[in-house]
């Protein structure tokens, strides 16, 4: 336990066991992914469901950390498989190197406690939110472009969804720098420890970041009234 | 009628601060977002007093809306 010893007067032993007990199904090993597995497999997240059904482009490299040129052309699962099992050996990593759809949801997504969609299109985050509804699983939700990201805690019935706002399958800006990836990914990995642990106050479920200006905003967004969500 | 408006994230490069619009006909947030100067292209969620709504929702008096940004890369 002297890995996670920096942590653990923060969340205390039962902190720590609860995460060795969690398994987080992570959507997504791109440049939200990345630091969001490094940072769940470091914190002693037990298990680790990783979807991505991308292989490794030299284009990934400014922000995908868990990747590298000896990976170009290989399944991002088998490079973050090998990555975060050389970072932390002792947890255990599950992968799918398929499209996260309702079909792979409905397989594996009931033995997952927790999911993270780190993807980078409207389609599967509007997938990965009804199957978050639909099997009653808290989702940690983030996006970027640009110079702004955000980071949503979904609880079904408790706070908004994505599909709350009505998000049709936008055309995307996607210039990003690697740099604010990191601060969205390890956002998401953030909030997902604090609900693991208990440690969520549940004052907010929204996160605004703002590049440009390095300002952050928060607040709760209560569940649209017209969203299959709210039961 | 006047409703509260006011922007989170990079939206405030159209909303700096909170400010109040008198509108003398009831409008849908999409019409309220054009009308607080925030370009009809440009992707935004709504929040009316604390609960999320969609673009088709007609704002009241003294309704408090606030534009949130909404990006999709990853």
């Amino acid at each position: 336990m002297e890995r996670y010893a920096r942590h653990q007067e923060l969340i205390g032993a039962a902190g720590q066991t609860a995460l060795a007990k969690a398994r987080v199904l992570v959507i997504g090993t791109g440049g939200l992914g990345s630091p969001t597995l490094f940072a769940l497999a470091a914190a002693g997240v037990g298990t680790l469901g990783i979807v991505d059904d991308d292989v490794v482009e030299i284009s990934n490299l400014n922000r995908q950390l868990l990747h590298s040129d000896a990976f170009i052309n290989q399944p991002k699962t088998d490079s973050a498989k090998q990555t975060i099992g050389r970072f932390n050996p002792d947890i255990q990593l599950k992968t799918y190197s398929q499209r996260f759809d309702a079909d792979l949801a409905e397989q594996i997504v009931p033995e997952y406690d927790m999911l993270v969609d780190c993807v980078d299109n409207y389609a599967t985050r509007i997938a990965a939110n009804a199957c978050a509804v639909k099997y009653n699983k808290t989702l940690i939700e983030g996006g970027i472009e640009g110079m702004s990201g955000f980071v949503q805690i979904v609880i079904p019935g408790k706070t908004a969804c994505f599909n709350c706002f009505g998000v049709e399958d936008n055309e995307i800006y996607r210039q990003v720098l690697g740099a604010s990836t990191g601060i969205i990914g390890n956002l998401q990995a953030l909030e997902c420890i604090k609900q693991l642990t208990g440690i969520w106050d549940g004052s907010y479920s929204y996160i605004a970041v703002d590049f440009r200006q390095c300002s952050m905003e928060r607040m709760f967004l209560e569940p649209n009234d017209d969203c299959g969500c709210k039961k | 009628m006047n409703i509260s408006v006011s922007a989170m994230g990079n939206i405030k490069e159209f909303i700096p601060d909170e400010m109040q619009l008198e509108l003398e006909t009831p409008v849908s947030l999409s019409e309220l977002k054009v009308i607080a100067g925030i370009p009809k292209e440009r992707n935004v969620s709504f929040v009316v007093n604390g609960r999320v709504q969609k673009g088709g929702y007609t704002v009241s008096d003294h309704d408090d809306v606030k534009f949130l940004m909404l990006v999709g890369a990853g």
